[in-house]
């Protein structure tokens, strides 16, 4: 690679930050645990939701290697499955909602004008919305009562989606505002006036000369609501509005960990914990990539 | 400026309205209907009655025409009945929303005290232990699960080592410090979170302003890092700090939703969360519009202190 | 020569832009006159030369004459095509007979394409070729202009600024155009890659039989490149001639200012610095009369009421001024260059 190529650099500038490397191994770690999640239900002979009402609550032994929680499942496998949905829903809702700022941002942006105004109110208004207690409203509606025929209702991930779409519909104003403002000065760069003179259409402009030079602050953006995703995401499964049993996802399995404090604290202590690490995880390696991106710093 | 105020006034006031048909028809989509909960209760009532009653309900009108018929009868001042609590929404409301003043003003205050002296700390020494530890707590502070702070806090004072109620409100008439054991835990969940944003809001806000050029005449001329920071741009850095603060001035109002709830604390935010999970469509609906207005307000008044704050902003011609 | 065999031809043309400008009560809307009542020709292989200070309107006339703004008034036929009576979108087809070439080489090029898709992206617009096809053209226009084939697959950052300007005008050839409008293409370059540029264009010139709108604020670059050279002040015209007649037989006044700054041919000694006293009034709000009396050691009352039209002043050379009072002044011009 080219010694001074901007991403050469940006990964130079990465590097300091010992923190965010740190938490990119320790993500990689935990998504790597997750994807051979299986594996270790082979290794214990168990799966993630096979009930054992003859050993609830149990200690870690071998076959459990964290214990066992209040129907006898498996704690460790239970939390892997978690972190898969967690982690998962983590993902696609962050990009999806990216996606959706992306484009808000991009029009609004290059055409300006009323289509700017209309558009950035509409941003505004969302940004001024008391968030949860909508959320909570969102998770709450009755699927059946939107028109959504029953096998979907009832299949078994309509909460991924459900959750994945609500955080899509409510998440995209930071980057759109993001994507907006950064538009509005590329636009006025030479290279898009030169695109127009050779006849590009003003969609091809966007999506092809804008939005490559837009991809730093996105992943940035996108890497540091990741965190947020999975705060509402395990908030809402908590209060059992999100991932529905017996799916696990780390914020379901604290629904109940408050009553069974006394004969098994540990229940509420590892997925909260797991949380935690993830979301500051995401923190910090956002906040180390913000920094390797920075464009004053860039060229 | 009297024409700023008033286009933002006017917006937020479109914003609500709109607001409040869209939570109108998002509560209409929440399970069961108020006659559903009605057959439960009675059940002599025949599929010939439902639909009756429904009609005298108008709950078979389209969606807007009952959002209309609800929206007259709430300007004249009817604001319906809770289902819930079996008064009318306003007598629920209003201790609700003196509880959640209580608990969120003393959490604001006590986070606004140590955020924004630890803020200025660490910018005053940047790359110091200090202010690696104040970074890093404000990481913590906004990447740990709220309800997961909440509930370790209950585990370890208020059953392990039983100092603290583990949650609910005191009795009324009990003495204060009776009343402040019950505050104890929610304010230090609800404060922890908003140190941590606070402290990272105040110490980015110092360190912009400390690059500034008048700053560094000031330190040209001799003055010591410190003395410029505390006497010279603190004024400067709350700008941006202030503004950020006005924003969260709602939610003094509307409530902790999260940590109200874990902790039993009756304020805005369980009253929420209590009528939409407990199908009371009337106190929902009142409770969420409010919750949004004060959040537009607290908007709008961030949207002010910005402008009465920043030297560098003319609203309208005048510098205000 | 009739108006359809110039590749260029304006008539009044004039171009305002909606602005704001701070007032003592905020902002408030106006319209700034960057072009007004502009009418030239540019017959074909011809070279025409634009000079003025800046924010005289240079990039505004270029802009227009190569499609990126539609005239607020007056018409232009380019390429035989009357663009005044075009709709936005019946636009694209006259664009690969017009190119432009910008000034800053930096953000002229995406930093996030490569030079081949930089040069292919006009060949997918405009042509059926096959992706090999357009690859091999691309190369071909690199060594054209003096790059080599082996570069196509660099990014825009690992070239040096002469080296990118070159780039951007193997991009105007593409298309094969016949008119491009170059908009100070050497003023962001060093001193020692200048002519380079300007002798690579003068090449292509007449290896691609092109002709230009070549926009400087350099005297001496305007000199080296242009068979006719237009000055203009505040948004018009005000004196066009061959650029010999122009350059030995200026008759407007602020010409000959123009002229006196040139001491030598030296560039970047040539360029059109502080000559005149104060700035150039603004165009959000033009003196009346003739735009340059409140500058003019000549100005007399009728400059202030009356705007001075083109009048010809030789027609052999094809040399008109802008200047109610030019016969009485003739004897002061500059001395030749
Ligand atoms: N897009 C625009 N909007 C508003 N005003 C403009 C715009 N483009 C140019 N102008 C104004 O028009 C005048 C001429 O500008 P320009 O054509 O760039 O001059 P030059 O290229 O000779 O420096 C200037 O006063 C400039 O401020
Ligand atoms: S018309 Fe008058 S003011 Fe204008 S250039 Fe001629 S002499 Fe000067
Ligand atoms: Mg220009």
């Amino acid at each position: 690679m080219n010694n001074n190529s901007p991403l050469f650099l940006a990964i130079r500038r990465f590097r300091r930050h010992k923190l965010a490397i740190f938490s990119a191994c320790v993500l990689v770690t935990m998504v790597l645990l997750v994807i051979i999640a299986p594996l270790f239900e082979i290794w214990l002979g168990v799966g993630a939701n096979d009930v054992d009402l003859y050993s609830r609550m149990v200690g870690p032994s071998l076959a459990h290697p964290l214990g066992t929680d209040e129907l006898g499942r498996d704690v460790l496998l239970r939390l892997l499955y978690g972190g898969r949905v967690s982690l998962f829903t983590g993902l696609t809702a962050a990009c999806f909602a990216a996606t959706i700022g992306t484009v808000i941002g991009l029009f609004a942006g290059y055409f300006g004008g009323r289509l700017d105004a209309v558009l950035m109110r509409l941003t505004d208004s969302v940004i001024a919305l008391p968030l949860l207690p909508l959320l909570i409203v969102l998770a709450a509606i009755d699927l059946n009562k939107i028109g959504l025929p029953q096998a979907i209702v009832e299949s078994e991930d309509v909460s991924f989606y459900r959750i994945v779409l609500i955080v899509a519909i409510t998440g995209w104003t930071t980057v759109a505002r993001l994507v907006r403002g950064a538009t509005l000065s590329i636009k006025e760069r030479e290279f898009v006036m030169a695109a127009e003179g050779v006849g590009a259409t003003h969609v091809h402009i966007m999506f092809r000369h804008i939005l490559p030079n837009l991809l730093s602050p996105i992943i940035v953006a996108v890497t540091l609501s990741i965190g947020g995703v999975i705060l509402l995401e395990s908030v809402l499964s908590f209060f059992g509005l999100g991932i529905q049993p017996p799916m696990a996802s780390w914020g379901n399995m604290l629904t109940n960990a408050q009553q069974l404090i006394w004969e098994a604290p540990m229940l509420a202590v590892y997925p909260g914990l797991l949380i935690f690490v993830t979301v500051i995880s995401f923190n910090f390696l956002g906040d180390g990539l913000q920094d390797a991106f920075d464009p004053k710093a860039e060229y | 400026m009297r024409r700023f105020l008033l286009i933002r006034g006017l917006q937020s006031l479109v914003v609500l309205t709109i607001m409040s048909f869209v939570i109108y028809s998002l509560i209409g989509l929440m399970p069961g209907d108020p006659i559903d909960l009605m057959i439960s209760a009675n059940p002599n009532m025949t599929a010939a009655d439902a639909a009756a009653l429904r009609e005298l309900y108008g709950l078979d009108l389209p969606v807007y025409e009952r959002y209309w018929n609800w929206l007259t009868t709430a300007l004249s001042g009817d604001l319906g009945y809770s289902r819930l609590f079996g008064q009318p929404v306003l007598d629920v409301l209003i201790p609700a929303l003196k509880n959640s003043v209580v608990l969120m003003g003393t959490a604001f205050v006590l986070a606004v005290c140590i955020a924004i002296p630890i803020g200025t700390f660490a910018a005053s020494k940047p790359r110091s232990a200090l202010d690696y530890g104040v970074n890093l707590f404000a990481f913590a502070g906004i990447s740990i699960p709220s309800f997961w702070l909440a509930l370790m806090l209950i585990i370890v004072f208020g059953v392990f080592l039983g100092w603290l109620p583990a949650g609910g409100i005191a009795a009324d008439g009990a003495s204060l410090l009776e009343q402040a054991k019950y505050m104890v835990l929610p304010v230090a969940t609800i404060a922890t979170l908003s140190i941590g944003s606070y402290s990272r809001y105040t110490r980015s806000s110092m360190l912009e302003v400390l690059r500034q050029d008048y700053i560094r005449t000031a330190r040209a001329k001799g003055a010591s890092r410190s003395r410029v920071v505390w006497k010279h741009a603190l004024r400067n850095a709350m700008i941006p700090v202030v503004t950020i603060l006005a924003l969260d001035f709602g939610y003094l109002f509307s409530g902790a939703l999260v940590t109200e709830t874990i902790y039993s604390w009756p304020g805005m935010g369980k009253l929420i969360f209590d009528s939409v999970m407990g199908n009371d469509f009337n106190l929902a609906l009142v409770a969420l519009l409010f919750a949004t207005a004060l959040t537009l307000t607290g908007n709008l008044l961030a949207d002010i202190c910005y402008a009465f704050l920043d030297p560098r902003i003319v609203i309208g011609g005048e510098k205000t | 020569m009739d108006k359809q065999s110039y590749i260029v031809s304006t008539k009044n043309l004039s171009k305002r832009f909606n602005t704001k400008v701070a007032t003592e009560k905020g902002w408030k809307k106006t319209t700034v006159a960057a072009v007004s009542d502009v009418t030239l020709d540019i017959a074909p292989g011809e070279t025409l030369g634009l000079v003025g200070e800046s924010g005289c309107g240079k990039t505004t006339l270029g802009r227009m004459l190569s499609l990126f703004y539609l005239p607020s008034e007056g018409s232009m036929i380019i390429h035989g095509v009357d663009v005044s009576t075009l709709k936005p979108k019946q636009v694209k087809p006259l664009r690969q007979h017009v190119q432009m070439i910008f000034q800053d080489p930096v953000s002229s090029l995406n930093p996030r394409h490569t030079v081949e898709s930089i040069l292919t992206e006009p060949m997918k617009i405009f042509s059926k070729d096959s992706a090999q096809v357009r690859r091999e053209k691309a190369g071909n226009l690199l060594e054209a202009v003096g790059l080599s084939a082996a570069d196509l697959s660099k990014y825009p950052h690992e070239f040096s600024g002469g080296q990118r300007q070159r780039i951007t005008i193997a991009r105007a050839l593409v298309l094969n155009p016949a008119f491009i409008v170059a908009d100070e293409p050497v003023s962001a370059l060093d001193v020692s890659v200048q002519s380079q540029i300007l002798n690579l264009m003068k090449d292509i010139r007449e290896e691609f039989n092109l002709t230009y709108l070549f926009i400087s604020h350099d005297l001496a670059v305007v000199h080296h490149l242009s068979d006719r050279v237009a000055v203009m002040y505040l948004g018009r015209i005000v004196e066009i001639a061959a650029r010999d007649s122009l350059f030995n037989d200026a008759r407007h006044p602020y010409t000959h200012s123009l002229l006196r700054s040139v001491p030598t041919v030296v560039p970047n000694k040539s360029k059109i610095g502080r000559i005149l006293q104060g700035d150039p009034p603004s165009p959000i709000d033009p003196p009346t009369g003739c735009p340059f009396h409140p500058r003019c050691p000549h100005a007399v009352d009728i400059c202030r009421d009356t705007v001075p039209a083109l009048t010809t002043v030789n027609s052999a050379a094809r040399h008109e001024a802008a200047c109610h009072r030019m016969d009485d002044i003739k004897q002061q011009s500059g001395g030749p260059l």
